[in-house]
């Protein structure tokens, strides 16, 4: 009889079947290219497409083959996955090869930064619709946050480049619409979690728990993305000396939870935000609206009410249940008039 | 390092410690896809870490705690009845692909010895027996001495010893 060691080493002979290991290869290989080491010249010159289009690796072929793919799908297929969720078979097409050929094929820094931020948009867009039926998973939740949380970082890394470059503005302008795609999918997250929370049904609990566990995510995110745009803001608005009102207007614009701010803002210097800002700050609210409208139908069932007009709405605080914060208001109007 | 020699290095790691990577973590999951799946999740943050230009002295021991910290994580968000199973050394093997099934029979009855150990002995005693680890390489991957090792394997060969030997041999 063999000793334990012999039996031991003959598990050796255990491998990776064959085909799943070139298949893993190649797929490996293609993902190198796609996410080269920073300083190579654009990926999509350099893409490695699987099948048929491999052949083409000259740099003119690869930008046109990149584009067919694109318009045509792979065999009809990647311009078909736009829709999919995890789970479905055309999902892995979508997020491993249809995505990175788009990110590949964007030329400038910021619309990278807007192209990530919509990515990131994406995989809460894709966890929301699977909470909606009720089949988010704890492992497809991690997934996802796991990839939300890159696409963040994808984002803001382009954005730091844009401020870098000296273009505060834009930077400002991408920040804020990362930061309302953030903060309308918390909102619509928000209240899916509170519905299956409540919920007495089946399953509702394994996934009152997975949103609880990507909103906790989304959240941090959120706070971080709040405290960076502000801060770009302040670098972006005059400071002046003067007495000040009983609250700061940036804190009430933000809507960040402002228990005691309200008494103690100090009266040495207030910030009057630029231009830029204010129209930032608009366009923010009103995008975060009408992302969070977009998903009325979806969220019908889900609302305590049917409050899912844009007029209801207001810019989210970070908290976890929507509501209107009421001094915020009157905050944009005080703004307003002492523009 | 520029794209082209990072690739070829990453990919010679592939073809050297894809298999042995694919065995560790099928001994920790037991399922032939799932483990597939974290051998592909683990060269691709394996990637991630070369891109940024970090260097990386031992590959292989990266590639093993990548794996070992993805599959802990893993089992963490799974239910508790499943990492009951793990800390008793319940381990199945109905889904293991790749490998015959008259192979099968001869692995399972070495494997279900394997299962009634610790967990760490049985890392310890897979990677030494199957792999051919060094104690010392063991030990670095888990921050222990390389003493600590080998008294963890000279125990669990022991307890092999005895489990194989009161088992019916066909």
């Amino acid at each position: 009889m063999k000793t334990p060691e012999q039996q031991l080493n003959h598990l050796h002979t255990v491998r990776l079947p064959l085909e799943v290991r070139s298949r893993m290869r190649a797929e490996l290989s293609s993902y190198t290219d796609l996410h080269a080491v920073s300083g190579t010249t654009s990926p999509a010159r350099s893409l490695s497409l699987p099948g048929f289009l491999a052949g083409f690796q000259s740099r003119l072929y690869a930008g046109l083959t990149a584009v067919l793919v694109l318009v045509m799908g792979i065999g009809g297929t990647a311009y078909a996955s736009g829709d999919s969720l995890p789970g479905d078979t055309l999902y892995s097409i979508k997020v491993n090869v249809a995505e990175p050929v788009q990110t590949a094929l964007i030329p400038s820094v910021s619309g990278r930064a807007t192209w990530h931020a919509i990515l990131a948009e994406r995989r809460l867009e894709e966890a929301a619709q699977l909470a909606a039926r009720g089949s988010l998973e704890a492992e497809v939740q991690d997934e996802l946050a796991v990839n939300f949380q890159e696409e963040v970082a994808a984002s803001l890394e382009s954005a730091q480049q844009i401020e870098e470059e000296g273009n505060a503005v834009e930077a400002l302008s991408v920040r804020s619409d990362l930061e309302a795609r953030v903060v309308a999918h918390n909102r619509i997250l928000t209240v899916l979690a509170d519905h299956y929370t409540l919920s007495t049904e089946a399953e509702a609990e394994a996934t009152a728990s997975s949103l609880k566990s990507l909103l906790a995510v989304v959240e941090t995110h959120q706070d971080s993305l709040v405290e960076s745009r502000l801060a770009l803001e302040t670098a972006l608005s005059p400071q002046i000396e003067e007495p000040a009102p009983t609250t700061t207007t940036l804190a009430l614009e933000t809507g960040i939870a402002t228990k005691g701010t309200a008494a103690s803002a100090p009266a040495a210097s207030r910030i009057i935000p630029s231009p830029e800002v204010v129209a930032e700050s608009e366009e923010r609210a009103l995008e975060a609206d009408a992302i969070f409208s977009r998903h009325a139908t979806l969220l019908a069932k889900f609302m305590p009410t049917a409050t899912t007009t844009a007029s209801s709405t207001v810019e989210v605080t970070g908290s976890t249940t929507p509501t209107t914060s009421p001094a915020e208001p009157p905050g944009k109007d005080e703004m307003q008039i002492k523009k | 390092m520029d794209q082209a020699s990072l690739k070829q290095q990453f990919l010679e790691s592939y073809d050297q410690y894809a298999d042995e990577l694919y065995r560790f973590c099928l001994f920790k999951v037991s399922d032939g896809e799932r483990a597939q799946d974290f051998v592909q999740d683990t060269f691709t943050r394996y990637w991630q870490t070369l891109r940024k230009g970090e260097a990386v002295a031992h590959p292989r021991a990266l590639l093993f705690t990548i794996a070992r910290n993805r599959i802990t994580d893993w089992y963490r968000k799974k239910k508790e009845d499943s990492l009951d199973e793990m800390s008793e050394g319940g381990l199945e093997f109905a889904g293991i692909t790749g490998v015959d099934i008259e192979s099968a029979a001869s692995y399972r009855q070495a494997l279900e010895a394997v299962a009634e150990l610790d967990a760490p002995s049985r890392e310890a005693v897979l990677l030494r027996f199957t792999e051919g680890w060094s104690p010392a390489e063991i030990a670095a991957l888990n921050g222990e001495s390389a003493n600590a090792v080998s008294v963890r394997l000279n125990r669990a060969i022991k307890k092999l010893q005895d489990l194989l030997h009161a088992e019916p041999h066909a």
